[in-house]
């Protein structure tokens, strides 16, 4: 029997504990009062270490995801998952924990652990959202996904488990309703193909242009689309350029 | 669940803003990036969200950002009246969640604004110029699309339904998507019936001029 995934499942480490529809970060902070001599020196050593440990690479992981969410969102077709993205937040999220549950013993500092574990919402809140689109996507265009080898590439492993699963419940469904109507081979070939949706790739898109980009059609390689243009157009055209990243979809 | 304008207001807070810390602290790491240290007097930029957190716990004051001064707006307004070598009137720069990250200030440490009457009849003044200004884009829309410069990410949010439909309506009218099927295809297996759902979207799309134009007319809402 084939079941739905859940958003921890899609991702790749599964650290995150998402709710299943976001909604924005409000977080409460526990009211802890805690002397400041009850925290050891070696706690403050690790909490430093801790901190020195978050690597400059992570920096701009949240960025990327973000830009990521909003050019998933915008385009019709599945893009490439975002894998070292999802895996680095996932370990920042474990950091930010540790850490934050020893600022958050300290009275002074409360207000920095506070802000820790807003910090933490927030990019949970990006990654849920992330995954979630992703995973409308998969399965409205699941057939269509299925049948393609370029977007399967495009899956993480249980997202490709997931379209799976949700294909074989597509047609079971398809089958359980309308197979004692039809001839076998028509719902094989037919019927379950009609319900294949295919993205549209002629849909209308807005992009921002990041480096500039020759027009289409253009002789003239001199004229180009400046950086912070904002074009709108069908996205086949604009589909080069945003593998390329020389545009982002808004 | 697309993005929203809720959304749009999550990506503006992560705008920096100044601000002058009443504590003493290290470096603080948010989102991965390095914060500070926080000395006062000494100012330095932090996400918005996190300014207003600090704010919320009477932990810091923000500095008003230049592009929320009366200077910087009413140059912006000055701006945007102004005329091209071309004889256009193209759009100034603003920053992409400038809408967004105005409302947030205002709503949430008003006190920290200079003059905040002045910046919100200034921000009323460069929107609704703007907004007619972009309006009027719709005119040159053709087949082709459209290009401008410095929008928005909040006024691409208020114009894509309208655009976006405008566009694809011309595009159908100037019969550049390809003909609809007229009657269910013949499969290789000799029986009748659509191939895919794409050309039951393609008939289904095929409109006459009078409808898309009624249905344009219900569509068009600009607040």
């Amino acid at each position: 029997m084939s079941r739905i995934f859940t958003l921890d499942e899609l991702s790749h480490a599964g650290t995150s504990r998402g709710r299943v529809i976001p909604s924005r970060p409000i977080r409460e902070v526990p009211d802890i009062d805690l002397d400041i001599d009850d925290l050891s020196d070696s706690d403050i050593d690790d909490e430093k270490k801790q901190e020195t440990q978050l690597q400059d690479g992570v920096f701009s992981d949240y960025e990327i995801l973000k830009r990521a969410l909003i050019n998933e969102e915008f385009s019709p077709e599945i893009l490439e998952f975002q894998d070292k993205v999802i895996d680095n937040l996932n370990t920042l999220i474990q950091d930010q924990e540790a850490i934050s549950s020893v600022i958050l013993l300290i009275r002074e500092r409360k207000p920095f652990g506070m802000l820790l574990l807003n910090d933490i919402d927030r990019i949970k809140y990006i990654m849920e959202k992330y995954l979630l689109c992703r995973r409308a996507k998969i399965e409205n265009q699941a057939l269509n996904i299925l049948s393609s080898p370029i977007y399967k590439e495009r899956l993480s492993e249980a997202e490709l488990r997931h379209a799976e699963d949700y294909k074989k419940l597509l047609e079971d469904y398809l089958k359980a309703e309308l197979g004692h109507k039809l001839p076998e081979d028509y719902l094989e070939d037919g019927v379950i193909k009609t319900f294949e949706i295919r993205s549209d790739l002629s849909k209308t898109v807005f992009c921002r242009v990041i480096k500039p980009l020759v027009p289409r059609d253009s002789q003239d390689t001199t004229l180009k689309h400046e950086p912070g243009d904002v074009i709108m157009d069908k996205y086949i055209y604009m589909r080069d350029a945003l593998e390329d990243k020389s545009v982002e979809l808004i | 669940m697309p993005i929203n304008t809720e959304d749009l207001r999550f990506f503006a807070e992560d705008e920096l803003v100044t601000i002058e810390p009443f504590f003493k602290e290290d470096a603080l790491r948010l989102s991965g990036r390095s914060f500070g240290p926080f000395e006062p007097p000494k100012k330095l930029e932090i996400p918005l969200w996190a300014a207003l957190a600090l704010k919320g716990e009477k932990q810091c004051k923000i500095f008003s950002p230049e592009c929320l001064t009366t200077e910087f707006l009413e140059n912006r307004l000055e701006l945007e009246n102004s005329i091209d070598i071309y004889g256009n009137k193209p759009l100034s720069n603003l920053p992409k969640y400038f809408i967004e990250f105005s409302k947030i200030l205002l709503e949430k440490a008003e006190d920290d604004i200079e003059n905040p009457a002045r910046v919100r009849y200034l921000l009323q003044k460069l929107k609704e110029v703007r907004e007619n200004k972009i309006e009027r884009q719709l005119n040159d829309l053709d087949v082709n699309g459209l290009k401008m410069k410095n929008l928005t990410t909040s006024e691409v949010h208020k114009i894509r339904p309208t655009f976006t439909m405008s566009l694809e309506g011309i595009r159908k009218l100037n019969g550049i998507r390809k003909e609809a099927p007229k009657g269910p295809p013949v499969r290789a297996n000799g029986m009748q019936g659509i191939e895919d759902l794409s050309e039951l979207r393609e008939k289904d799309n095929d409109i006459s001029l009078e409808d898309y134009i009624m249905e344009l007319d219900d569509t068009i809402v600009y607040d």
